[in-house]
């Protein structure tokens, strides 16, 4: 009895050990299997002319002739994941500061659900969204030549809304985690409510905050169906329509993520190598923005 | 200096008030400004939540498509002939086309007349026109006074349709003797009608010919909107895209008309509802006995969609909506409550039949509910039992790595790292020269493997190391099968190398100081690997399951690719809010049953896991949220099959979760309405996936804190 259930105990941590370095094991294929089917247009086509290559144009037949740049592509996420953070951040920071410190508890109580059921609604119904509604609207309300309502400034306002969920939950948790004597020792000096949210509350959550802002970022980057849809797809290089250079925003384009799932199931050879070598671009983007997420909160937390 | 110094007082107190008052406004705006702020995001949420509730409903209470089978013809004329010829067939007509060669049948009861028109009693009315290119003159708006004046309406009603309400009379006497040519075109159901008034007109202008064509409502508004005739015929109302294209044509009401429902005059059915001449036209039913009448099978026959009687059947039978406002209006509450019962029904029906391929997005989504079962419940078998093991390792074993297995520890000296390094080189040498044989990024991924492989014996050892021999034979093992499994080679040979050379290790008592290195450095390795896996944008792990799953394993597009693919992006939140639930368990529980002597396992298994059981099932469903909405890795993993996998065990077939239809109806099948409601389901279910999580997780809490 003893010793079946000693064996018993050996053989469950074993197993247990075994999911435990499963997650290494995942994240060590996913890098060695993206790495090792992107190597072949890196390769042929070299490193430089890949990331900053300004034209995609794949032949299915004709590698020589194809050209595999991804700049373009680079441009548009960032482009269209900065109108993200300038359209959403501060809306979504300053929600989450009234949702925490000043709503009443009847408010809380109904934006907070809904908060978190626009977290867990699929990307897809944002992009149809945005494809029914926004588009058409930027369409009509800006009448210049060759705007088609697709393009950076509908997926920028598509992405804003889709990280307002992630924004506040976070960003409203840390605030909410700061210690209750952090406000009432400020209060208790004499300072209003408003300087204590300002000058103790919010320095004492930054970390926080910050961690929010930046996984908003990495939501925003990585998100690809969504994009597919109202970004338009060219694979111009993205251009002002205009003189005015405020009409990039206007301007078609296509994202990383967009690239790769729109090319992956028929794509063969150097060309779906460069699909890989574009996951490996994002992958690379995404890794620096996280790792940054993790040095700030570590750092700011270690100081707080 | 006393005055002095009470002023400067005063002055001081002044200022404070002063700077309190400023500071008090500056606190009301910024205050103001954050409710601003905020109510604008709520706004922006809830926008987004009613815009989709109402679209959504739309669909559901809006029109139905005509089954494809239909016989489509081109006027009011061929529907009566081939209604009147083929047995078992139905139609529907202007009022103006009713004589006898088929059978009328009532709709609710209702006889279709002018009479039951004008009392609203029946609701299938639309409006006919007449258009101009432009302002009309000369004999054009004589004929258009006269059509809208009393003795026009007159002739209206003779021809069988509803005449407007005017009070207009028209004179004769100021029209002068027209000659010319007035060429007209358009609906075929304005067409009689206008034939009459141009035989009328013609007796008093002898010398005025009139050249009159029926085509069809839309091909006549676009071409008097493009003045390539006087006067367009419409039988249905001219759309907002029209009026703005042609911006200076003239719309003018003439008549209004009723639609009957006609059918072969064999049929003996007297009266049908709205129902179920929706249901008929539609292919819900499709046999005359359905509806009480004989046994055939019934044929639907039906004008084209550029059709204006077409416009005026759709807008009122085929659609639910209209319908009920019209009910509201009218008081006729059968009507409305019809109508909803159709919508409720129609709710149902979408949820239970199959989607149809093509364009439109025909059919229902139930194929892609099943798949969307089916992928939850393979992902779930996968992940969970991994993904609770692993917090369970972190949260309860992770503590005692090294020491644990009771032999000494000798710290490590400085020569193990030498060590260390050198099979590393050693065996990066191996991969490259050997077995490999490129350089550049595959030096990469054998670094890699090799680590892990270390990690992996470091730890196997730190739990009570195997024999030397039993290492090495499983090498020989993992590299045997590597040769019969091409896909798994990269690994197998890796991992088969690590092993031989680690039981080579142990043999020369080398491997345990490597242990006391990478031991204590695996729980923090596995945390980092799991916030990496939790950050990865999920195109990413689209590309792995595509690259490993689906081409290198030669699984295909499939239910199992997915679903490993899934299971890989699942398994962080999965370990995660397990973890944090573990952790909520009080120490007191784990050293009281320890303290009755029952095992490690056995207390996690019958105490530990039992007060966790909310938490964990709250990252499971949490789980389950992440696949309902995954889109990009299922594209590339599952396949977009319109079929689904024909059974839950069929795990090599393809299909296509509610997501996958919803992505597909916008993108190939341009059909944001079904689309619409596709993403109604989808919420739904949502809602209920937070509401589970709600619940489990305030369960959680309770139970810990002793209240349940």
């Amino acid at each position: 009895m003893k010793r079946s259930a000693d064996i018993a105990d050996r053989f469950v941590r074993f197993f247990l050990l075994i999911s435990a370095l499963l997650s290494i094991i995942i994240v060590f294929l996913i890098a060695a299997y993206t790495f090792k089917e992107s190597e072949l247009a890196f390769e042929e086509v070299g490193v430089f002319k890949i990331v900053f290559g300004q034209k995609w144009h794949p032949i299915p037949d004709d590698p020589a002739a194809s050209f595999y740049g991804i700049w373009g592509m680079v441009y548009a996420s960032v482009i269209v994941t900065l109108g993200a953070i300038i359209l959403g951040v501060p809306f979504g920071v300053g929600c989450a500061i009234f949702l925490a410190e000043i709503a009443p508890e009847s408010i809380h109580k109904i934006v907070r659900p809904a908060v978190e059921l626009l977290a867990g609604i699929p990307s897809v119904v944002y992009g149809l969204v945005g494809m029914v509604w926004l588009v058409p609207l930027i369409r009509t309300l800006v009448p210049i030549p060759g705007n088609q309502g697709f393009g950076f400034l509908a997926s920028s306002i598509v992405l804003a809304v889709m990280i307002l969920p992630t924004i506040v939950n976070i960003a409203e948790d840390a605030i909410r985690a700061v210690p209750d004597y952090y406000r009432e020792g400020s209060l208790a000096l004499g300072s209003t409510k408003w300087q204590t949210i300002v000058r103790v509350v919010i320095p004492a959550a930054r970390s926080g905050i910050v961690a929010a802002i930046i996984l908003g970022i990495g939501r925003a980057l990585g998100e690809t169906m969504a994009m597919v849809m109202v970004i338009g797809n060219s694979t111009e290089f993205p251009a002002p329509l205009t003189n005015n250079p405020l009409t990039l925003f206007l301007s078609r384009g296509r994202t990383l993520t967009g690239n790769v799932v729109m090319g992956l199931n028929y794509a063969a050879g150097v060309h779906r190598s460069a699909l890989f070598a574009t996951g490996v671009v994002l992958f690379v983007m995404i890794m620096v923005v996280n790792s940054l997420a993790r040095i700030v909160v570590r750092r700011w937390s270690a100081q707080g | 200096m006393n005055a002095t110094g009470e002023i400067a007082v005063r002055k001081t107190q002044e200022q404070v008030k002063a700077n309190l008052q400023k500071r008090h406004l500056i606190e009301k705006v910024a205050f103001g400004v954050l409710w601003l702020n905020a109510g604008a995001v709520i706004l922006v949420l809830f926008f987004v939540i009613f815009y989709l509730l109402i679209q959504g409903g739309k669909f559901f209470v809006g029109e139905e498509n005509l089954l494809e089978e239909a016989v489509l013809v081109e006027s009011n004329e061929e529907v009566r002939d081939e209604v009147a010829t083929t047995p078992y067939a139905i139609g529907y007509l202007s009022f103006g086309y009713l004589d006898g060669a088929t059978k009328t049948i009532k709709l609710n009861g209702v006889e279709p007349t002018i009479s039951n028109v004008e009392s609203d009693a029946y609701p299938v009315v639309r409006t006919l026109y007449l258009l101009t290119p432009a302002k009309p003159e000369g004999e054009v708006k004589v004929l258009l006074d006269y059509i809208q004046s009393i003795s026009g309406q007159e002739i209206v009603v003779e021809q069988g349709y509803v005449p407007l309400k005017t009070t207009e009379v028209f004179d004769s006497a100021a029209a002068v003797n027209f000659t010319g040519v007035v060429t007209v075109s358009g609906s075929t159901t304005v067409q009689p009608l206008m034939e009459k008034f141009a035989e009328i007109f013609a007796v008093e202008h002898p010398d005025l010919a009139f050249i009159i064509e029926g085509s069809e409502s839309t091909a006549g508004i676009k071409a008097a909107g493009q003045a390539k005739i006087d006067i367009g015929m419409s039988s249905r109302d001219i759309k907002d895209h029209e009026i703005r294209r042609y911006e200076d044509m003239q719309v003018f009401p003439i008549a209004y008309d009723g639609i009957a429902i006609v059918a072969h005059p064999d049929i003996p059915l007297d009266t049908l509802s709205v129902n179920q001449v929706r249901d008929i036209f539609t292919g819900n039913i499709t046999n005359w006995a359905e509806v009480g009448g004989p046994d055939g099978d019934i044929v639907v026959i039906s004008r084209d969609t550029a059709s204006g009687t077409w416009d005026g059947f759709e807008k009122w039978i085929l659609s639910k909506n209209l319908l009920i406002s019209k009910g509201f209006e009218t008081g006729n509450f059968r009507l409305v409550f019809q109508n909803v019962w159709a919508s409720v029904k129609f709710v149902w029906r979408f949820l239970v039949s199959k989607p149809l391929p093509g364009m439109g997005g025909l059919g229902g989504i139930s194929t892609t509910i099943t798949t969307t079962i089916y992928l939850v419940f393979w992902t779930l078998l996968i992940a969970t039992p991994l993904g609770v093991g692993a917090a369970i390792y972190l949260v309860e074993y992770a503590g005692e790595m090294g020491g644990q297995s009771g032999e000494e520890v000798r710290a490590p000296s400085w020569w193990w790292y030498v060590v260390i390094a050198g099979a590393v080189l050693l065996f990066i040498i191996l991969v490259v020269g050997g077995l490999l044989g490129k350089l550049g990024l595959v030096v990469g991924g054998g670094i890699i493997f090799a680590l892990f492989a270390f990690l992996l014996i470091g730890v196997l050892y730190g739990e009570g190391v195997p024999r030397w021999w039993v290492i090495v034979i499983l090498g020989v093992v993992v590299l045997g099968v590597g040769r019969f499994l091409p896909s798994v080679c990269m690994v197998s040979d890796v991992a088969g190398v690590v092993f031989v050379l680690a039981g080579g290790l142990h043999f020369a008592g080398l491997l345990h100081p490597m242990v006391n290195i990478v031991g204590p450095n695996v729980v923090p390795v596995v945390r980092f690997a799991v916030e990496t896996l939790a950050g990865v944008p999920s195109i990413i792990f689209g590309l792995f399951g595509f690259a490993l799953f689906v081409t290198a394993m030669h699984l295909q597009l499939s239910m199992i690719s997915g679903a490993l693919a899934g299971a890989c992006l699942i398994l962080p939140t999965i370990i995660r809010t397990t973890e944090e639930a573990l952790l909520t368990v009080p120490l007191s529980y784990r050293e009281g049953s320890l303290a009755l002597g029952a095992t490690k396992w056995q207390t996690n298994w019958q105490v530990v896991l039992p007060a966790a059981l909310p938490g964990i099932v709250t990252g499971v469903i949490l789980g389950v949220g992440r696949i309902v909405s995954e889109t990009a890795v299922f594209y590339v993993t599952l396949g977009g099959s319109i079929h689904p996998p024909s059974s839950l065990f069929a795990l090599g077939e393809q299909g296509r979760t509610m997501v996958l239809h919803l992505y597909s109806l916008m993108m190939d099948a341009n059909a944001p309405d079904p689309a619409m409601g596709t993403a109604i389901v989808l919420i739904v279910t949502i809602i209920f996936i937070n509401l589970g999580i709600n619940y489990f997780s305030s369960r959680l809490s309770r139970r810990l804190s002793g209240k349940a």
